[in-house]
């Protein structure tokens, strides 16, 4: 994956809930669900997929095992190069989504 | 029908769709898996969703198609391999270098050889091809790294065939051929950058280049002034030892032993510095390339009357693949009984 390549939204979103700290897969999930408020519902085939590619590429790492009423939890966490990812593509999204805002100005003011 | 029965119902259907996993991914994350899907099933729901269970078919043929999942390697050779595909390549750019510097050494002020631009442009632009993969893998373009690790394979094995089967480029193409199958089997140089340390690296050098003084001496051997002889192999040897200040008879030996002693000195140093199986197996890899060149020489030591070429390094690479597909093999079976117990 290129740094300069856009993420596509579930990485994004995974990556993001991982920058608050670390958490295990359910975790993610729901809070994936919350910062898309909703619009992104992200399913266990989807999640460990994108969690197995993001190891692969070192963006994130495991942090912890724990056993809950004997289930395997496993906590992920992002790592400095998942953050150095999760940071250009955010900057990137920025920087458009200020060129937008500016041009649809221009147009409203346009129109007026 | 309870809770309880509900739920193991759901959690064997899950367990049936995680099949189109590969092994190794379900060893890894089966168990997290199921607890998830678990914790997000509806009470009492007995039969996954139809969008969880496409959504499971189509992660783990995604993870199949994955170059990194494709082979079913342990994570010692994974990581072997992703050591491999940024090693080998930065160890043929340096052998380069040292062929490329001695050519023109020994090329100045020889009007009739008058070291020409063309070679000069030749051999910076395979310097490039080489170090590019790694860089760009490095860089995360994928695609554009996995294309480049694979030019070289195949100009040589298409253009250079000739040279490639006589044994003359034949460690050139062995080293090439490992970089991109290790690169297309492994996490590839990011995954190396991330578990070697310095000294780590200073010792795989030190082993690569170790490995190559063979080849360095065959190709100096090819510049140098040689006394006439009955045949090419009592050349090398002469040449050799004129150099050198040796006995004829035992001057290509001498290199041989140096270099094993080097290499046998680098690698109880790659013990020391990479975990075990890792370590053994990054050994065996960066052996590969320097064999040709190190039968030619043993064989052009051996004597007058030894050709160097496809019929010294052919019999004990059939040999030696024999010996390595058995060891596979041996491991293979080993982790599985692992595994099963």
């Amino acid at each position: 994956m290129s740094k300069r390549q856009v993420l596509q939204e579930p990485t994004f979103l995974i990556l993001t809930a991982l920058a608050a700290g670390p958490q295990h897969g359910y975790g993610i999930m729901t809070d994936v669900a919350r910062i898309s408020d909703g619009r992104v519902k992200l399913r266990a085939g989807t999640l460990y997929t994108a969690l197995d590619r993001l190891s692969g590429e070192a963006s994130v790492g495991v942090d912890r095992e724990e056993i809950v009423d004997g289930r395997l939890r496993r906590y992920y966490k992002l790592t400095p190069s998942g953050a150095q990812v999760l940071a250009s593509a955010a900057e990137r999204m920025r920087a458009n989504a200020a060129i937008a805002s500016k041009r649809l100005s221009r147009l409203a003011g346009g129109a007026a | 029908m309870s809770g309880v029965s509900d739920m193991a119902a759901l959690e064997r259907r899950y367990r049936r769709l995680l099949v189109w996993y590969p092994a190794e991914h379900r060893r890894v994350h089966a168990e997290e898996m199921v607890g998830v899907l678990l914790a997000s099933a509806r009470n009492g729901q007995r039969r996954p969703s139809l969008a969880d269970a496409l959504d499971l078919i189509k992660g783990g043929i995604q993870t199949r198609l994955r170059p990194a999942h494709h082979d079913g390697l342990d994570d010692g050779w994974r990581d072997t391999l992703a050591i491999a595909s940024i090693a080998m390549p930065t160890i043929i750019a340096l052998l380069y270098a040292v062929i490329f510097a001695w050519t023109a050494y020994h090329r100045v002020g020889d009007p009739a050889a008058g070291m020409p631009v063309a070679m000069t442009a030749v051999l910076a632009g395979w310097l490039l091809l080489v170090v590019l993969p790694p860089v760009l893998a490095l860089r995360r373009f994928l695609r554009a790294a996995m294309l480049l690790y694979f030019v070289p394979v195949l100009f040589l094995a298409y253009a250079g065939a000739g040279p490639v089967v006589s044994g003359e480029q034949g460690g050139f193409f062995l080293a090439f051929l490992i970089s991109a199958v290790a690169f297309v089997l492994s996490p590839g140089p990011r995954r190396a950058v991330q578990i070697m340390s310095a000294k780590a690296w200073v010792v795989v050098y030190a082993i690569g280049l170790s490995l190559s003084i063979p080849e360095i001496m065959l190709r100096w051997l090819a510049y140098m002034p040689a006394p006439t002889g009955p045949d090419r192999s009592s050349q090398l040897v002469a040449v050799l030892a004129w150099h050198l200040r040796l006995d004829p008879q035992h001057s290509a030996w001498v290199v041989v032993l140096t270099t094993a002693l080097v290499a046998a000195g680098a690698a109880l140093g790659l013990s020391r510095t990479l975990p075990s199986p890792v370590g053994k197996r990054l050994l065996v890899l960066l052996a590969v390339p320097a064999y040709p060149s190190v039968v030619s020489l043993t064989a052009s030591a051996a004597g007058p009357g030894w050709l160097l070429g496809a019929e010294v390094v052919y019999p004990p690479t059939v040999l030696l693949g024999c010996l390595a597909v058995g060891l596979v093999w041996q491991s293979r079976r080993r982790e599985h009984a692992d595994r099963a117990s």
